[in-house]
């Protein structure tokens, strides 16, 4: 799920209210950020409940460091920043291994499910091998190439954002996309 | 989706019942911070002996020491706290090479004057007065950024030791303008090294505003592994595009 510009306007705008007091506005900033932190957290999870906790625990976040909000900055990356962390102290807490969705889990929430593989069996069976296969080269790949890639493709982020997030340069981010790019071309051949 | 009508109620009820400071408060208590750590310095400042307890009354000498280097520090306080329109925190790498630039920076500066040796006694005062009148400045700056910042927070807090550490030594300079190697290294360049690390172990634990990846401990490296495997890449095709 991507932000509109216009959508992204508004979350700008109603985090700044926020941070100047207006404590009404927090429920605009929820209403525009929530769903994106949910499906963020349920690719990464794979578990719907503890998405809603750790998006829980971004927003709160948020809420405690609104008075270093800068006035006029983009709020995806800092909440993005703020998200990844969550994730990884979640990890830390509890030592779980968090299983990653499967490429062929239908109940799986906040995937681009572009694929129509009900009108053909077979292009459904070669579509699902190659999302497996394609799943399993992601997971070989290093965390920093799998978060940029994940950022970009699967939040939208543009590469300054995303650069801004890993705390790493534009470059580092349009490098570490491209290799994964490549890795998955490799598979495709 | 309906389990977000529940969540949304959690969330805005929890942080209803947690007020946190607006950015107005925000500032108002780091102006507060400011002038306090402003107070304490000049009071550090007047109980070591002030100006009149240097050895050499050359102003000129002080005064453009002093001038200087205050260039320095602000343009290294500009990298620090200047964030543009970016909440999150400039790029590590910059942070890091600003921390330990600014000793080597120090020193450079300092040892281009003439102004005689010190004894050790009176390095080490230097060096005492550096550092304690850097630690009220950090920390505020401790205090207002508490909790806030997603990425980096031990990188800031160096940065902000260092940056805070520069500032002190406009104090000193004024204080003793001495400028033999010896005196430079313990008066001047130490006390940046030490509150540089101070603030490396108190950002860690002051400012992350959530864990491992924001402290950036080594230990948290190994959790990054595997964190984030992008599992629902099920269309090739579009990402092959």
């Amino acid at each position: 799920m991507r932000l509109q510009d216009s959508e992204r306007a508004a979350l700008n705008a109603a985090m700044d209210r926020y941070a100047d007091g207006n404590d009404k506005a927090f429920g605009e900033v929820y209403d525009l950020l929530a769903p994106r932190l949910l499906g963020y957290f349920g690719r990464q999870t794979g578990d719907s409940a503890l998405a809603e906790d750790l998006a829980q625990q971004t927003l709160l976040q948020m809420h405690a460091a609104r008075r270093n909000y800068a006035t006029g900055s983009d709020v995806l990356p800092w909440a993005f920043a703020i998200a990844r962390n969550v994730l990884i102290d979640a990890r830390r807490r509890t030592r779980k291994e968090f299983l990653a969705i499967a490429p062929d889990d239908e109940d799986a929430d906040g995937g681009d499910r572009r694929v129509d593989r009900s009108s053909n069996p077979e292009a459904s069976a070669i579509s699902r091998q190659m999302a497996e296969v394609m799943h399993e080269k992601m997971l070989q790949l290093p965390d920093g190439q799998r978060a940029a890639f994940d950022l970009v493709r699967g939040e939208g982020l543009s590469v300054a954002e995303t650069a801004e997030v890993l705390g790493t340069t534009r470059i580092a981010v349009k490098l570490r996309v491209h290799r994964v790019y490549e890795a998955l071309r490799s598979v495709l051949r | 989706m309906n389990t977000a009508v529940p969540l949304r109620e959690r969330v805005l009820s929890a942080a209803a019942a947690s007020p946190s400071m607006t950015r107005r408060e925000g500032r108002r208590l780091g102006a507060l911070l400011l002038v306090l750590s402003a107070a304490i310095a000049a009071a550090l400042f007047v109980v070591a002996g002030g100006p009149s307890g240097a050895r050499d009354d050359a102003l000129a000498l002080r005064l453009a020491v002093v001038r200087g280097w205050a260039v320095a520090a602000g343009a290294f306080a500009y990298l620090v706290l200047g964030r543009g329109r970016s909440t999150v925190v400039r790029q590590p790498q910059l942070l890091t090479a600003a921390t330990w630039a600014s000793p080597v920076v120090m020193l450079l500066w300092v040892v281009r004057f003439d102004g005689g040796g010190a004894s050790l006694a009176d390095s080490a005062a230097g060096m005492a007065l550096g550092v304690a009148v850097a630690v009220t400045p950090l920390a505020s700056f401790l205090i207002v950024r508490r909790g806030a910042e997603p990425r980096y927070p031990r990188v800031l807090g160096g940065a902000a030791g260092a940056m805070c550490g520069a500032w002190a030594q406009g104090i000193v300079l004024l204080w003793h303008p001495f400028t033999s190697v010896v005196y430079a290294v313990v008066a001047h360049v130490m006390p940046l090294v030490v509150l540089a690390a101070m603030g490396r172990v108190a950002g860690g634990r002051m400012l992350a505003a959530a864990g491992a990846l924001a402290r950036g401990d080594d230990s948290s490296r190994k959790f990054r592994r595997n964190l984030d495997p992008v599992s629902t890449w099920s269309n090739w095709k579009d990402i092959e595009s």
